[in-house]
């Protein structure tokens, strides 16, 4: 309040991206769901950094204490499995796994999407016709069929896995790189870049890409959705990795237990699924919304 | 004018609702529902290796000979055949005959129009196998023959013309078969009992072209409903009003467990009473485990095997869960003819060369927690590979190498010339599943080994993968399971005998000039004491030796609902179904909400 | 606009190699020859001599340019020849297969648009309001739920215990109905999020523009404004959405197929993976390339004749 009455003289102009994230910051709800993502990240380094010894208990079996009911014991909030080992820990581990997951494969997808999308937009020509022919056969094969085959051929290692959620992911993101670049090539401002000598490298990654960055990081974002909920389906199949909990193997586990009246390892995998996926879904959409700049007066 | 439509399409749901319900007929028809886990495939008896779609196609075909139902070890009676066949004095020639009223029962009228059908002769049975003989066939159960029938692998070599007769499986007249042997091979009449060797007409596949295993037709209790079976689905399976009949086993024939099994009074009861008992089958196709137990609870599937896997979680340390007592459910467990091994790779450097470091890997790995851990302490810890049940079992034998003991382990680690590990390299276990309980075996393993100071590294893989490697030699250590297809441990030792190395089913490599001579001898000779000498014999020196880790012989676990009344477990054989009965009145009154 | 069906429809050849060849580079490069070969092998016992008869009745002994061919031979005259893993012919496979999915997959699909467009124009004619609210809530809820535990739950609680649907279990015809009824359920709830949100961002951008404004100004109800202008013009990217969704129908659903028994098209796929059958993905691979080709081309049509600015060329 002070302040204001003190700045006055000039004010620097804001660039479009700090006002989409003030838009964004302004955004309560956004706000609670980008701390819960953080929390889980969080929770995610805990695990691996075996801080309250969360590794050891989500891996190490306990004959004793077997199928513990959840919301019985404090010291195992959510119960035990069938080898004993803590729940609560597993779905721990498990958001390590999520994250990871959805992480590598945006990494692993965001530059095919840039190259092939950028490019082709720019230059159209044949690179332009190679690029739409290897999307249009990506896409026209149902996508979970090329993830299901890769990973059983290849393996079911942490990578493969990654990189075949990139390999059929990235198609989305390219073409509407594509578009961006074809209808930005034909802009003032690139003609102008063009005209005072910038070359082509520049005004790809200079001038254009920052224009379509916001597709960019709402697909990361959105990403992690997509991830988690196939990890889900790879689990059920039978195709998810070996070795380490995760939240799809516990939700498969899960199925015959809840037979005997074992729910622990579906309550808990569930929760922690539904919470941050909510929350992805909900900060995701908001940055969306606040940086997309047709959206602005959008309520 | 939508509003319309709308009741109208709901008027037409409610009327196919009502329709269902009310489709039950007035007359009591008894009802088995069963159930497969996987979906089944054609029937052709050349190709029965699906456990599951020989379990259906067990009830609609007829072999030779059956599995007594109530006896407690596995022997054989005549079925299709008259009497037990005449052996000659060499054991190479066998004569078998055949009775004259098994009909193949055609229920679509369209192969045998007339009446009951036509009774199954000598010709159907050669004709079925040269068909397993057939190249073209493919078929899963050659090796059964092959190499054992006078003239029969020349005849599949040399074209397989089916005009051309077979010296060592021929007709002597339309209701005598004639077998003759290269070298003696008794374990050749458990053969003639597995669904491989069920007979087909050749009329069918005249008449349906390659169409006809989606029309069995067979000369057994019951015959496939066109009507009801949906392919995926469900499998529908009536009375088959032309069988040639036969009685539940008189009470003195009972074994004692399966005795205790089912009750001396129901024994009893049932003897003499004519077979089938019920008059249809229902068999589901649920591939869901969970989907299996929800309608086992439910009451809409009569009993239920546990999948190996997974008994674990639903039957938590072996005991019922109160809901399942209070509904009345049996827990039934039964010894498996089977084993379960880990194996060294005997043709490795390291591993294959060094008998001290086998054993003492043996002695460190902890049997007696892996019984507790994998099968709830259910299963029996192998000494040998001869699973309980089989001649040449010998339950005075213990293995000083298939108990845990690290200090011992230790111990003959040092005396191999790796005193705590020190100067071995990462070993490498071959996996081949997914699955939760496989993974945990290996992880199990591999800690155990950690233990002794041996480190032992995972690699994944799949199941052809498991088997590519197997045949190159490549996998140093590697953990399954062999389930006998007969009962004759000669199916066991052969998993050893080092001519069998891969591809063939020693996957261990094992190659032991002692072992081989005594399986040659042994292996191939008429049942007696003497023979189950030689097979003790011969397994005990591979338990020394050590190529194998033992694990166990599993056990079944299957729940029965309180009104199925005569189910006997059996391991091996098909077409059991026609013992079963039901008590429908419970039925109706258990599930009745 | 002949010219251009024709066109597209010659496109269609480039990408069915294309398919092939990922197909083929995954299995038979990238998964090698033997892991084939091997999952076909009988089960107990293998002999040398059988591996290379095998080898050579696969044709895996020729090059693999040959194989390839060999590969685009059976796309291109639909002779797949038998299921590896069901000994049966692929084409009655599939014609048996696909009509069981489609039962399942299209009325749970067209309840799903229907339902999710009337939400989603609530939400756009209350936009803000406390209406709009709740339902953009619930989508997210209802696009964070996994399907797995919507299964096991639906059918553990709703069927199990309180005896509302029958567990699993597949008729023919339309008694077909009383066994589909739970996954239809289950299906909607776990689709309509996504289609209201997407729906509702539709009619919103157009709720924007400027001609609806002036519009508005012109002192049309809202409600002409939504039904004669709104709905109207967001038409275009709600049909491509859902026409481009057709072609997945075909491939039924795989975990609602299993969990209900339902002998449709999308179990068989699994399977085929598991198995390395691959004259049965070769066909799922041809049968939905080739349809998802023909869709998009008919949303270009369609596209067209929605609105006449755009010119197929």
């Amino acid at each position: 309040m002070l302040e204001k009455t003190v700045s006055t003289s000039y004010r620097e102009g804001k660039s479009p991206f700090t006002l989409s994230m003030l838009r964004l910051w302004r955004n309560r709800l956004a706000m609670a769901a980008l701390l819960v993502v953080i929390l889980y990240i969080l929770l995610a380094l805990m695990g691996e950094l075996n801080i309250f010894h969360i590794k050891d208990m989500a891996s190490n079996n306990n004959f004793d204490l077997r199928y513990m009911k959840p919301f019985t014991h404090i010291e195992h909030l959510f119960g035990t499995d069938n080898f004993g080992r803590d729940v609560l820990s597993r779905a721990i581990m498990g958001t390590k796994i999520s994250l990871f997951l959805g992480f590598v494969s945006g990494l692993l997808m965001i530059p095919i999407a840039i190259f092939f999308g950028s490019l082709s937009g720019y230059y159209s020509g044949w690179f332009d016709d190679v690029a739409m022919y290897i999307m249009s056969v990506i896409v026209a094969i149902p996508g979970m069929l090329i993830i299901l085959s890769l990973i059983q051929v290849a393996g079911r290692s942490f990578f493969i896995i990654a990189f075949a959620f990139a390999v059929t992911g990235w198609v989305g993101l390219a073409r509407v790189i594509r578009g961006s670049f074809m209808q930005a090539k034909e802009f003032e401002y690139v003609l102008a870049a063009k005209n005072l000598g910038a070359g082509d490298f520049r005004i790809i990654f200079r001038h254009i890409l920052p224009n379509v960055f916001h597709f960019i990081i709402v697909r990361f974002v959105l990403n992690f959705v997509g991830v988690i909920k196939s990890e889900v389906f790879l689990a059920y199949v039978g195709l998810s990795i070996i070795g380490v909990p995760t939240w799809g193997t516990m939700l498969d586990d899960s199925k015959l237990e809840l037979m005997s009246g074992n729910w622990q390892n579906l309550i808990a995998a569930t929760l922690f699924m539904f919470l941050f996926l909510v929350s992805l879904n909900i900060f995701g959409d908001a940055l969306r919304d606040s940086l997309d700049p047709k959206l602005k007066n959008v309520v | 004018m939508k509003r319309k439509l709308f009741i109208s399409l709901l008027l037409v749901v409610l009327a196919g609702m009502a329709l269902i319900s009310c489709s039950q007929g007035p007359k009591e028809v008894k009802v088995l529902h069963r159930y497969v886990v996987s979906k089944i495939q054609p029937f052709d008896p050349a190709k029965m290796t699906d456990l599951y779609t020989a379990s259906i196609y067990g009830d609609i075909g007829e072999a030779l000979f059956q599995y007594k139902y109530t006896a407690d070890t596995y022997q054989l009676e005549p079925l299709i055949a008259t009497s037990m066949p005449t052996v000659s004095a060499d054991g190479l020639v066998y004569t078998i005959k055949l009775r004259k009223d098994a009909y193949f029962y055609d229920p679509l009228k369209e192969v045998f129009p007339k009446g009951k059908g036509r009774a199954v002769n000598a010709h159907d049975f050669v004709y079925s196998i040269k068909r397993l003989a057939d190249p073209a066939n493919e078929s899963g159960g050659w090796w059964l023959y092959d190499g054992y029938i006078k003239g029969l692998n020349e005849w599949a070599k040399n074209g397989a013309d089916y005009s051309k007769v077979v010296e060592g499986f021929k007709a002597l007249d339309d209701y005598t078969i004639q077998l003759t042997l290269t070298k003696p091979y008794p374990q050749i009449l458990y053969t003639l009992a597995m669904p491989f060797t069920y007979p087909v007409p050749k009329e069918l596949m005249d008449k349906y072209g390659d169409e006809w295993t989606n029309n069995p037709i067979g000369t057994g209790a019951y015959y496939l409903n066109h009507d009801e079976t949906i392919p995926d689905s469900q499998y529908v399976l009536d009375k088959n009003p032309s069988w040639h009949g036969q009685k539940f086993p008189a009470a003195e024939e009972a074994g004692t467990a399966v005795t205790k099994k089912l009750g001396a009074d129901v024994l009893k009861k049932y003897a003499g009473k004519k077979l089938p008992f019920v008059d249809k089958v229902v068999w589901y196709v649920l591939e869901e485990s969970s989907v299996q137990w929800l309608k086992f609870l439910n009451g809409e599937i009569d009993f239920s095997g546990i999948p190996k896997d997974n008994f674990d979680s639903t039957v938590v340390n072996g005991k019922l869960t109160k809901e399942m007592i209070s509904k009345g459910i049996k827990l039934d467990i039964n010894p498996t003819l089977d084993v379960t091994y880990n194996f060294f790779n005997m043709d490795d450097p390291i591993l294959g060369k060094n008998k001290k470091l086998r054993q003492a890997m043996s002695m460190a790995y902890n049997h007696e927690k892996a019984l507790e851990i994998f099968y709830n302490g259910r299963a029996e810890l192998a000494q040998t590979l001869i699973p309980p049940g089989l001649g040449g079992y010998d339950p005075n034998f213990k293995n000083p190498y298939a108990t845990y003991n690290l200090e011992k382990a230790k111990q003959l680690l040092a005396e191999a010339g790796y005193p705590g590990g020190k100067g071995l390299p990462t070993f490498k276990y071959q996996m081949y599943s997914s699955s939760s309980t496989h993974r945990q075996m290996v992880e199990f393993f591999i800690d155990n080994m950690k233990d002794l100071g041996i480190k032992v590294e995972a690699v994944p893989g799949d199941w052809p993968t498991f088997l590519q490697r197997i045949d190159k030699h490549e996998v140093q250590l590697g953990g399954i399971a062999w389930g006998a297809d007969y009962p004759d441990a000669q199916n066991f030792l052969q998993l050893n005998y080092g001519p069998n190395k891969a591809p063939g089913p020693n996957a261990a490599n094992y190659d032991n000039p002692k072992f081989n001579a005594l399986y040659k001898k042994g292996a191939f000779m008429q049942q007696s004491p003497e023979r189950d000498k030689i097979y003790a014999e011969a397994a005990q020196i591979a338990a020394e030796d050590c190529p194998w880790i033992m694990g166990v012989h599993r056990l079944s676990y299957a729940l029965e609902q309180p009104w199925l009344l005569t189910r006997v477990f059996r391991d091996i054989g098909a077409g059991y179904t026609k013992y079963l009965d039901i008590d429908t009145k419970m039925r109706d009154e258990k599930t009745k909400k | 606009m002949i010219h251009y069906i024709i066109r597209r429809t010659i496109y269609l050849i480039p990408i069915l190699l294309g398919a092939a060849m990922i197909f083929f580079l995954i299995f038979n490069v990238v998964g090698g020859q033997d892991r084939y070969l091997y999952n076909m092998l009988p089960k107990k016992v293998r002999t040398a001599d059988q591996i290379e008869v095998y080898r050579h009745k696969y044709g895996l002994d020729k090059p693999l340019v040959a194989q390839y061919l060999d590969y685009v031979k059976q796309m291109v005259t639909f002779n797949f020849g038998k299921s590896e893993s069901r000994k049966l012919p692929v084409t009655r496979l599939i014609k048996r297969m696909v009509p069981v999915s489609a039962a399942l997959t299209f009325p749970a699909f067209t309840m799903e648009i229907i339902i999710s467009l009337v939400l989603a124009a609530l939400c756009a004619f209350f936009r803000g309001r406390f209406i709009d609210k709740l339902l953009t809530i619930l989508s997210v809820i209802g696009m964070s739920i996994s399907m797995l535990v919507l299964i096991m739950v639906g059918q553990y609680f709703l069927s199990y215990r309180l005896h509302l649907f029958p567990i699993s279990g597949w008729q023919r015809g339309i008694y077909a109905v009383r066994y589909l009824m739970l996954p239809w359920l289950l299906w909607v709830t776990v689709s309509v999020g996504y289609d209201i949100r997407f729906f509702r961002t539709a009619l919103l951008e157009e709720v924007h523009k400027d001609y609806i404004r002036t519009a508005r100004a012109k002192g049309l109800n809202e409600t002409t404004i939504m039904f004669r202008h709104v709905l109207k013009n967001a038409m275009i990217p709600i049909l491509t959405y859902v026409v481009i969704q057709i072609p997945f129908l075909l491939t039924g659903s795989i975990m609602l197929e299993r969990f209900f028994s339902i002998p449709g098209i999308g179990s068989l796929m699994v399977t085929a993976i598991f198995n390395y059958d691959l004259p049965v993905l070769k066909a799922i691979v041809m049968v939905y390339t080739l349809f998802f080709v023909v869709f998009s081309l008919l949303t270009d049509i369609l596209y067209a004749f929605v609105d006449p600015r755009i010119r197929l060329s």
